[in-house]
C-alpha cells in the first residue's frame, strides 16, 4: 500500500510539474474585435447616409475585405500563425448596436506569453489565392467571393449607392471588388501583448470607410465619374487597397 | 458463462438480424466545393432508393395526386413549367418550384426565402402545405406503416426493427438523400472546362460579357451573383424586379418574412442558372416567361429600392450581345442530367 501512494504521489509531483505555469507551455485564446466607421459614425448598412466629398453623400449595402496569415510577433521577432485566412464582412451590421458591437474573430491554440505585435495580410495571400473554392468544404472563407474569369479571389467589396447631386436621392450604384495578387501588402502592428494563462486577450481593431474611398477633398473616389471597378483599372483597385491597408488600425 | 451471456440474439439487434445499409460514395464533381453531408444521415444505396421512390409517390399527398415530383419534373431540370406550382385540388402555391440540381451543395438555406436549413428539414414542409400535399404527416406515417413495401424498404435502408418506427424524419432523411445524388455538372460549360468540348464563337463571347471578362465587350455583372460552378453564390437579393414606394410594400417579402428584417424584404436566394433553358418561367413568382424577358428586365437597371442589389444596373447591350449571353446560358443545359435513369420515376420501370 506504502508502494502504490509513493509511486502515485511520485506521478502526481511529475504530472503538476510538467503542467506548471512555464512560459509557454498553457493554451489560451485571443479575440479579435473589429469595428467599422464612415468618419465620424458608425458604419451601419442600408439605413445610414453619410456625408462624403463634394456634397455627395452615401449609403453602404457591403463593406468585405480578407486578412490572411494573421500572425503573433514573438520577442524574437519570429511569427506564430493565429489563423491562415478570415473574411471580415460588416454586411450583417444593421442597426448602431450591431456596429457597436463589432465583428470578433476568435483564435485559440496560442501559447501564454509576451508577444511584440501581430502581422496579418490585407487580402488573400497568394498561396490561397491561387487556390478555389473547391478546395474547400462549406463554410468556409474561401468557398465564396471567387471570381473565375480572374482566377482569384475579390479581396475587398464595397457595395452602396451613392447621392451625387445633393438631392436626397441614391441612384449612383457603387461596386467596387478589389482583387490581386500584387496588392497583397502585410501589415504589422507593434504593441506589447501579454498573453496570461487562463486569460483570454481581446485586440480591437478599427476602419473608417471613408478613409479608404477618400485621402481627403482632392484625392478621393469620385462617384460623378466612376461607380465600379473590378480590379480592372488599376489606378482604382490600388486606390482602395492602399487605403484600407492604412485605415486598418489596432487600438 | 461470458461466452453465453454474449450468444447472438437476432431479436435483440438493430434489424432484426438483417445487414446494415449498404454504404453510397457520392461522386462530386472536381471543380464544385464540397457538399456538406450531415454525419445522421449518410448515403447509403438502399436510403437513396427508398427516397427516390418516395419522391415519386403521390401517398405523401392528401389524395394520392401529387408527389414531390409533380412540381419537379425531371425534363424541366426538376422544377415545373409554371408560374405558381399547383398542388392538391389543383391549389395555387405562391411562388414558383425552384430547380433541384446541385441541391445538395444548398448550406445557407432552402425555398426561396431560405426558411429551411437542410434538405432534411425541407422536406418535411410540402406535405403538410395547404396548398401542396395538404395532408398531416400522422396520417402519412399510418398509410406507410400499412403500406405492402414501405416497411421492408424502410427496414433495409435504416435497419429499424419494426414499422412503428417508419417516421416522418426517416422520410425527409431518406428524401434528402436521393436529392443529395441530384449533381449537374456535365453540361457544355463544364465539358470546355474539362477540355472536351469548344464554345461556338457566339457561346464565347456570350460567356465573356456573363463574366465581365473582356473590357471590349459590355458588362452584364451576372457573374456577381451567379457565381460558377453553381451559378448562385445561395445569397438573398433583391434584383429589382418589383416596382415599391418603400421595403414594406412587396408583395411577397421573401426573405424578409423569414429574419423580419426589412431589409431583407424582396430579397430571393439567388436560384442556379445552370439548366435555365428548361426551367421557365423565371424569378419567385414566373413573372418572365423567356430569357429574353429577363434580360430585358436586367438592361433595365431594375426597380430602385432601399436595397436593390448596386450590381443590378442599367447595361449598354445590343441585340447581339443578348444574342450571345443566351447562347452561353444555353451552354449550362445539362442532358444527361434531365435524362439520368437513376433519377427517373421508378413506377415507370
Amino acid at each position: 500500500m506504502k508502494k502504490i501512494f509513493f509511486l502515485a504521489a511520485s506521478a502526481a509531483l511529475l504530472l503538476a510539474a510538467t503542467c506548471r505555469d512555464d512560459e509557454g507551455s498553457s493554451i489560451e485564446s485571443i479575440e479579435m474585435n473589429f469595428k467599422s466607421s464612415f468618419g465620424n459614425a458608425p458604419l451601419v448598412m442600408y439605413e445610414s447616409a453619410y456625408p462624403y466629398e463634394a456634397g455627395m453623400a452615401v449609403k453602404l449595402q457591403l463593406f468585405q475585405f480578407y486578412l490572411s496569415n494573421i500572425s503573433l510577433q514573438r520577442e524574437d521577432n519570429s511569427f506564430v500563425l493565429l489563423k491562415d485566412v478570415a473574411l471580415i464582412s460588416f454586411k450583417d451590421i444593421l442597426t448602431p448596436a450591431a456596429a457597436a458591437e463589432g465583428i470578433t474573430l476568435n483564435t485559440e491554440g496560442l501559447a501564454a506569453g509576451h508577444y511584440k505585435g501581430i502581422r496579418m495580410g490585407i487580402g488573400v495571400a497568394p498561396n490561397l489565392n491561387s487556390t478555389n473554392p473547391a478546395n474547400y468544404t462549406p463554410p468556409h472563407p474561401l468557398d465564396d467571393n471567387y471570381w473565375s474569369a480572374a482566377t482569384g479571389y475579390v479581396f475587398i467589396k464595397i457595395e452602396g449607392n451613392a447621392d451625387t447631386t445633393g438631392n436626397g436621392q441614391f441612384p449612383a450604384k457603387l461596386t467596387f471588388h478589389t482583387g490581386a495578387n500584387d496588392i497583397y501588402k502585410e501589415k504589422t502592428f507593434q504593441k506589447h501583448i501579454e498573453l496570461k494563462e487562463g486569460e483570454p486577450l481581446q485586440l480591437n481593431f478599427s476602419m473608417d470607410l471613408k478613409k479608404v474611398l477618400s485621402k481627403g477633398p482632392d484625392n478621393f473616389l469620385d462617384f460623378r465619374q466612376i461607380t465600379q471597378d473590378h480590379s480592372n483599372n488599376p489606378a482604382v483597385y490600388t486606390f482602395i487597397a492602399d487605403n484600407l491597408f492604412d485605415a486598418l488600425v489596432l487600438e | 458463462m461470458v461466452s453465453a451471456t454474449c450468444k447472438s440474439d437476432d431479436s435483440d439487434k438493430p434489424g432484426g438480424g438483417h445487414s446494415s445499409p449498404t454504404p453510397y460514395t457520392l461522386k462530386q464533381p472536381a471543380h464544385f466545393v464540397k457538399m456538406l453531408l450531415p454525419a445522421d444521415n449518410p448515403l447509403t444505396e438502399e436510403g437513396i432508393a427508398l427516397g427516390r421512390q418516395l419522391f415519386y409517390d403521390p401517398l405523401l399527398s392528401m389524395n394520392g395526386s401529387v408527389s414531390c415530383a409533380t412540381c419537379h419534373l425531371p425534363q424541366n431540370a426538376f422544377s415545373d413549367s409554371l408560374a405558381f406550382s399547383v398542388g392538391v385540388n389543383g391549389q395555387e402555391g405562391p411562388r414558383s418550384s425552384m430547380s433541384l440540381a446541385n441541391v445538395g451543395y444548398y448550406y445557407k438555406g432552402l425555398f426561396w426565402d431560405g426558411r429551411s436549413k437542410s434538405l432534411e428539414d425541407q422536406a418535411l414542409v410540402p406535405v403538410r402545405e395547404p396548398h401542396e400535399m395538404n395532408s398531416d404527416w400522422s396520417l402519412v406515417e399510418l398509410k406507410l406503416r400499412t403500406h405492402p413495401k414501405y416497411p421492408d424498404l424502410f427496414q433495409k435502408a435504416f435497419s429499424i426493427r419494426d414499422h412503428k418506427e417508419i417516421t416522418r424524419f426517416l422520410v425527409a432523411k431518406a428524401i434528402a438523400q436521393f436529392e443529395r445524388t441530384l449533381i449537374s455538372a456535365n453540361a457544355k460549360y463544364d465539358q470546355v472546362l474539362e477540355g472536351k468540348a469548344s464554345y461556338t464563337e457566339s457561346e464565347e463571347r456570350g460567356r465573356k460579357i456573363f463574366f465581365d471578362a473582356s473590357d471590349e465587350l459590355p458588362k452584364s455583372e451576372c457573374g456577381h451573383c451567379h457565381i460558377d460552378p453553381l451559378f448562385t453564390n445561395l445569397d438573398f437579393f433583391n434584383n429589382g424586379i418589383q416596382q415599391v414606394n418603400s421595403l414594406e410594400g412587396f408583395p411577397d417579402k421573401g426573405r424578409g418574412k423569414v429574419t423580419k428584417i426589412i431589409y431583407d424584404n424582396g430579397k430571393f436566394r439567388v436560384p442556379t442558372l445552370r439548366n435555365i433553358e428548361l426551367t421557365a418561367p423565371y424569378m419567385h413568382d414566373g413573372r418572365f416567361n423567356t430569357l429574353e424577358e429577363v434580360l430585358d428586365h436586367y438592361i433595365s437597371g431594375g426597380h430602385l429600392a432601399d436595397n436593390l442589389n448596386p450590381n443590378v444596373r442599367q447595361l449598354n447591350f445590343s441585340e447581339r450581345d443578348k444574342t450571345d449571353l443566351i447562347a452561353f446560358l444555353k451552354t449550362l443545359t445539362d442532358t444527361n442530367f434531365v435524362h439520368n435513369p437513376a433519377f427517373a420515376n421508378p413506377f415507370n420501370e
